[in-house]
C-alpha cells in the first residue's frame, strides 16, 4: 500500500506519534530537572519574603526604642521573634556609643534589624533602619 | 526517495537528544533569569527607604531639640540645625544596598508666644533608585527647656 511520506521519510501517523512521545518526554525531563536542580542546588532564600511583616517589625523595634525611659539606654528590648508557618522573623536592636549626658540630655544612635530564617535555612538580613533617641530631664525633650 | 528504517531511527534519536538538550538549557536559563529578577526586586525593596526616611526625619527633630537644649544659653528662638547626610551600606545576601540618608529642617516661624513651628524632611536615595522623602511638621515650645509640642507626619 502506498503511503504519503514527508521529506524525513515519516508517515503522518509516525510524525504525530513522534511529536507526542517528544512532548511527553519533555514534560518528564522538565519535572526531573526541577527535582534534580532543587535537590542539588537549593534556591537562595529570598531576602524579602513578606515585606509587610518586615516593615511592621522594623516599626515595632523602633517603637520599643522610643518607649524605653531608661537612661542610660538599654542594650536589649526583649522583643520576641515572630514565627510563621515556614519561617521565623527576629528583631535585633544595636545601640551605638553612649555619650555622657549634656545638661541632662543624651542622644544615642540605634539600628533596628529584622532577620528572616526559613525552616532549616540560614538566618539572613531582611531589613534595617537607623534612628536615634534623646533622653533628658523632661518629657518631650526628644523622641 | 524513501528512507530506510535505520535512517528514520537516527533522525528521531538526534531530534530527541536535541529537544532534551534544548529543554535543559532553557530550564537553566529560565531559572537563572527568575533568580536574578527576584534578587533585583528583593534588593530594591529590602532597603525600606520610606521607613528609613521617616526615622531620618525624626532624627532631624531630635537634632533640633538636642542642639537647642544643650546650648550654653537658652535662646529666645530655637536654632535650625545644619542639614545632615550620611551613607549607609546594608549587606544583604546576594548584594549590598547603599543609601544616602539625610535630614533637613525648615523653620516655618512662630505659631504663638514661645512656640515655633518647623518641618523636618528625611530623605533616602538608594543607589540607582529614586529619592524617597518623608516630612514631619512639628512645634517646639519653650520653658526651662525646649520641648516637643504638636507632631504630625505629612
Amino acid at each position: 500500500m502506498n503511503r504519503s511520506r514527508n521529506q524525513l521519510g515519516l508517515s503522518l501517523l509516525e510524525a504525530m506519534l513522534s511529536i507526542l512521545v517528544l512532548m511527553v518526554g519533555v514534560a518528564a525531563v522538565t519535572q526531573l530537572t526541577r527535582t534534580m536542580v532543587a535537590a542539588i542546588m537549593p534556591a537562595e532564600p529570598s531576602i524579602v519574603q513578606h515585606p509587610e511583616i518586615v516593615e511592621q517589625l522594623l516599626h515595632d523595634g523602633a517603637e520599643a526604642v522610643r518607649a524605653s525611659k531608661a537612661d542610660p539606654p538599654p542594650l536589649t528590648f526583649g522583643l520576641a521573634p515572630l514565627t510563621v508557618s515556614d519561617a521565623t522573623y527576629s528583631v535585633r536592636i544595636y545601640r551605638g556609643e553612649v555619650p555622657p549626658p549634656e545638661k541632662g540630655f543624651r542622644k544615642v544612635d540605634y539600628t533596628v534589624e529584622v532577620t528572616y530564617q526559613a525552616v532549616g535555612g540560614p538566618e539572613i538580613l531582611a531589613g534595617s533602619v537607623q534612628l536615634d533617641k534623646v533622653t533628658g530631664p523632661v518629657a518631650g525633650g526628644g523622641l | 526517495m524513501e528512507r530506510r528504517a535505520s535512517e528514520r531511527g537516527n533522525t528521531l534519536l538526534v531530534a530527541t537528544i536535541l529537544v532534551l538538550g534544548m529543554t535543559v538549557l532553557s530550564l537553566g536559563a529560565a531559572r537563572f533569569l527568575r533568580e536574578q529578577t527576584s534578587l533585583a526586586l528583593d534588593l530594591r525593596a529590602a532597603g525600606y527607604p520610606s521607613t528609613q526616611a521617616l526615622y531620618a526625619a525624626e532624627m532631624g527633630v531630635n537634632a533640633l531639640l538636642y542642639q537647642n537644649n544643650v546650648r550654653a544659653n537658652h535662646a529666645d528662638s530655637p536654632e535650625v540645625p545644619e542639614p545632615a547626610q550620611w551613607t549607609r551600606t546594608l549587606a544583604y545576601p546576594g548584594g549590598a544596598i547603599t543609601q544616602q540618608v539625610g535630614y533637613r529642617i525648615t523653620a516655618l516661624g512662630p505659631v504663638s508666644t514661645g512656640v515655633f513651628r518647623f518641618e523636618a524632611t528625611g530623605e533616602v536615595k538608594p543607589a540607582g533608585g529614586a529619592m524617597v522623602s518623608r516630612t514631619i511638621r512639628f512645634d517646639v515650645a519653650t520653658g526651662s527647656v525646649w520641648v516637643l509640642g504638636r507632631y504630625e507626619q505629612k
